[in-house]
């Protein structure tokens, strides 16, 4: 992840700048939206130590950190905002999470609740939602840093 | 599945980079294009790459003709690129960092 942020140091005008989006810390939480208000019912897990998204993310804020570190980059602006994912059914949910997220899962109790909710509001609204962080990096001089390939 | 139909990634994205209109961009990670289709329009020639080879084969199918003059999408990463040169005013992580 440091090397990526190196080499894109070497892509850009030095008057250009780096955007890097990726979600915070914060799990992704399962939500029904409800006449109401919203239930938060789950939350998406890490099921692998490795390639789960906590692990991801944190490396992902640990290269951003040593990207500054090492002066290549300064970081200009952030943002957070929170990135829905809708789905129609608890099932398409429940495929949508099992194929798109690597080493996460989504209790089957949670998915069992939304469900019911569901069941009880057919105009209720079914989602997960992520905390993302989105970062403008400015490029500082080229450091003369030998090159760290991770 | 629908993505942040409420749009609130391009509202960052606006927010970070007001101005996008005529930048070079390099996208890294763009997947099948998802948010390429938000930002694209407004800007310059867009190189977006991804290693899934998939993810690109449905984006090439799937973009908008609109958008097919300016958005040349690549299997590869960034380590693959070749000898980096200083071409683009935003290189753009899209949750691939």
């Amino acid at each position: 992840m440091v090397d990526a942020l190196q080499r894109a140091h070497g892509w850009l005008r030095p008057t250009g700048c780096v955007l890097d989006a990726h979600p915070t810390a914060e799990p992704a939480y399962l939500e029904v939206q409800l006449a109401a208000g919203i239930v938060a019912v789950g939350r998406v897990n890490d099921i692998d130590g490795q390639a789960g998204p906590s692990s991801r993310h944190a490396r992902a804020d640990a290269a951003l950190a040593e990207a500054v570190t090492r002066g290549w980059f300064a970081i200009e602006a952030r943002a957070e905002f929170s990135f829905h994912r809708h789905a129609d059914s608890v099932s398409e949910m429940r495929s949508h999470v099992q194929g798109k997220w690597k080493g996460a899962a989504l209790d089957e109790s949670a998915l069992q609740r939304a469900a019911t909710l569901r069941g009880s509001e057919p105009n209720a609204r079914l989602w997960v939602r992520e905390q993302v962080s989105i970062a403008r990096l400015r490029p500082l001089e080229q450091p003369g840093t030998p090159p760290v390939m991770s | 599945m629908q993505l942040d139909p409420e749009g609130n990634e391009t509202a960052v994205l606006d927010e970070l980079l007001p101005d996008i209109r005529g930048l070079h961009v390099l996208e890294i990670g763009c997947g099948d294009g998802r948010l390429t289709r938000r930002y694209a329009a407004r800007a310059g020639p867009v190189l977006a790459i991804d290693p899934d080879p998939a993810a690109i084969a449905t984006f090439r199918d799937t973009i908008p003709s609109t958008l097919r003059r300016h958005v040349d999408m690549r299997t590869g990463t960034i380590a693959t690129l070749g000898p980096p040169r200083r071409a683009f005013d935003v290189v753009l992580f899209a949750w691939s960092l």
